[in-house]
């Protein structure tokens, strides 16, 4: 049988219960924010934007020009995916549609 | 009764821990899930309303053609809601299209002003069209309505609509790939600083180098040459009254260059890539 103060003596359970509950989910919470941080992109860096006649004055132009032409590679290995993706929306077209309705 | 309240309460924490983990996760969550830009969701919609078109117009024809075998009462009225769905359905096909259209127009940030205005004031002029054709539509109830109905819309497509769409993709693409040119072009001034700057290099791959830039040359004076003509022509489209079928003329010429000339940047940024990766690897 279940009387009044059997329900005041489960009420601190479901306080408990209820901050439980909310403590899990700004964990979670927390957690999906730290893992969208991830999908961001990487800020660019200052070597990214090195300009090729600073080359010959850094401390080592043989790696630092391999990084700087890597970069420019990236660049346009992107660009080169951007064109071939540039086509796709040409390939949707409105079909032949007919709006007569005869009866 | 004890066995009911127990339940209850189970239920309710069932319900409580749900609750508050959607209200509390779901909004943070949902950025990462909100990943579609403004045209894939138009892309979607469009998709999924071609969709729906296609089984309006089954269930229209299923209805016609039982009112035409039958001849009651029931199926007339049977027949004309299926009419009036399918035209309808054909009009949200049609805007969904322009919808793509202009969500593409306002994606593609290197469209010239006058260009966009162009875009922008035909997106205008249609959608506003075809969204009072829909409401005229829904509202049609004899069969001698939907018919006036279609035959206008029918005018309208082939008059405006289907006329327009060809130099409005055109008008797109160009300045997409104009974009793309240009961006080229500062790439390939960069790679031959790096070119430059490379200390030594070996005969046979300085030879290859030296063919690289050189096929490189001719392709870019080729793009830029094709992409004046493409400019000319759309323009010429646009501003000119002139004959329809000079204009044809004009548009197809257009169309042919653009895909040209799409073709021509792929290989330049693979010219580009082989340029690079063998200055890189030495």
């Amino acid at each position: 049988m279940v009387n009044g103060k059997t329900i005041l003596k489960r009420k601190p359970k479901i306080i408990f219960y209820i901050f439980g509950t909310l403590t899990l989910a700004i964990a979670i919470s927390l957690a999906v924010l730290l893992l969208s941080r991830f999908k961001m992109p990487l800020p660019e860096t200052a070597v990214h934007t090195e300009t090729p006649e600073t080359i010959t004055t850094l401390s080592n132009p043989s790696e630092d020009y391999k990084l700087i032409v890597g970069n420019e590679l990236d660049k346009v290995s992107t660009l080169s995916a951007e064109i071939k993706d540039s086509n796709s929306w040409l390939t949707i077209e409105l079909p032949s549609v007919d709006f007569k309705v005869e009866l | 009764m004890a066995f009911v309240i127990s339940y209850l309460h189970m239920k309710t924490k069932v319900v409580l821990v749900v609750a508050l983990l959607v209200v509390t996760a779901l909004p943070t969550a949902s950025p990462i899930f909100a990943d579609e830009t403004p045209y894939q969701k138009a892309e979607q919609t469009y998709l999924s309303r071609l969709d729906t078109y296609r089984s309006e117009q089954t269930n229209f024809q299923t209805a016609r053609q039982k009112y035409l075998d039958y001849n009651t009462l029931t199926s007339e009225t049977t027949a004309i809601n299926a009419g009036r769905s399918f035209q309808e359905a054909t009009i949200d096909l049609v805007t969904g299209y322009l919808d793509l259209i202009i969500e593409k127009t306002n994606e593609t940030t290197s469209i010239s002003s006058n260009d966009k205005e162009y875009l922008v004031n035909f997106y205008r002029a249609e959608k506003s069209y075809y969204d009072s054709k829909r409401k005229e539509v829904s509202s049609a109830v004899a069969k001698e309505e939907l018919k006036a109905l279609g035959d206008d819309l029918n005018n309208h497509l082939a008059s405006e609509t289907k006329t327009r769409l060809p130099i409005i993709r055109a008008i797109i693409a160009s300045n997409e790939y104009r974009s793309y040119l240009d961006q080229t072009a500062i790439i390939f001034e960069d790679t031959k600083k790096f070119i430059a700057d490379q200390g030594f290099l070996s005969k046979a791959t300085a030879d290859l180098i030296e063919n690289w830039v050189g096929d490189t040359n001719d392709k870019l004076r080729q793009s830029n040459e094709t992409m004046k003509e493409i400019t000319l022509n759309i323009r010429s489209y646009k501003e000119d009254g002139g004959a329809s079928n000079e204009k044809q003329i004009r548009l197809n010429k257009a169309n042919n260059d653009l895909s040209n000339l799409w073709g021509n940047l792929i290989s330049l940024t693979t010219n580009l890539s082989e340029i690079l990766g063998r200055l890189r690897n030495g």
